[in-house]
């Protein structure tokens, strides 16, 4: 990948290769599945996503913040949802660009997309994070989720675009905001 | 003409009952950046104001970051869960 830069007109760019495309919209199908089975009321998603996702908004009054979710869910799940189509758009509308490395995706997004992208990775980050909690290191030292390496380095990733796609939209909008 | 000052008055002396807040949580996911980007974009706060509040949450582990009636504060609450952000509303302590 090739880390968000603003461009002259003012839009947002990145560059992916082929299996980062694949990577990245597989992961955001998941999550847009993920936010489907909340909304259906499926109960096979993990609470602690669940309770990152959509945290309790009184902190110490667990009726109300029952019942604050109750009314809210959708409205976030939808939101977040539209993110993520947002993403995968982005990536549909993606031009391409043949290199010696080959064949490279140029994701070209606007600041309507941008605020999609930022939303997305934050959820991104947010289910990996809770799984990363979940990884326990075992007394000879061994990881017990073999995944978490793995895990952790699209944690990272994603942060690095997140980062990147600020720093970008920071030059776009000029130091006046 | 009316002051603007005077309009805001009238705006507080309309919120019936106790004030709340909005609290925003630190979490170690969230870069300083994208909070900061956040209390911008969402809340209209100058860049200044938007890094005191990032600062604030990043060091003392949360920020006031609106007062107003419950319903308002439920409104940024849904708002900033809706930007992945760790935020609660409590009642402005007497």
């Amino acid at each position: 990948m090739r880390a968000f830069d603003a461009t002259s007109g003012g839009d947002l760019l990145a560059e992916f290769e082929a299996q980062e495309v694949a990577l990245f919209t597989d992961l955001v199908q998941q999550i847009i599945g993920l936010l489907e089975r909340v909304k259906e009321g499926e109960a096979d998603v993990d609470p602690t996503v669940l309770a990152r996702l959509f945290p309790d908004a009184y902190s110490d009054d667990p009726e109300a913040a029952d019942e604050f979710r109750r009314y809210t869910l959708d409205g976030l799940i939808d939101r977040k949802i539209e993110n993520a189509r947002g993403v995968l758009t982005s990536f549909d509308f993606a031009r391409q660009k043949h290199t010696a490395d080959g064949d490279m995706h140029l994701v070209q997004l606007d600041r309507e997309y941008a605020m999609y992208w930022l939303g997305t990775l934050t959820d991104l980050r947010l289910v990996l994070a809770t799984s990363l909690g979940i990884a326990t290191v075992t007394e000879d030292g061994e990881m017990e989720n073999p995944d978490a390496e793995y895990v952790e380095s699209l944690y990272d990733w994603f942060g690095f675009a997140q980062g990147s796609l600020l720093e970008a939209l920071e030059e776009v909008e000029g130091i006046g905001g | 003409m009316p002051q603007l000052d005077h309009r805001l008055d009238l705006s507080e002396s309309l919120t019936l009952g106790t004030p709340w807040n909005a609290i925003v949580w630190d979490d170690p996911v969230n870069l300083m950046t994208y909070v900061s980007w956040v209390f911008r974009s969402y809340f209209g706060f100058s860049r200044a104001r938007a890094e005191e509040l990032m600062l604030q949450v990043h060091n003392s582990g949360k920020a006031v970051v609106a007062t107003g009636s419950r319903e308002e504060m439920e409104r940024h609450v849904v708002a900033l869960h809706g930007y992945g952000l760790l935020a609660t509303l409590a009642k402005v302590p007497e």
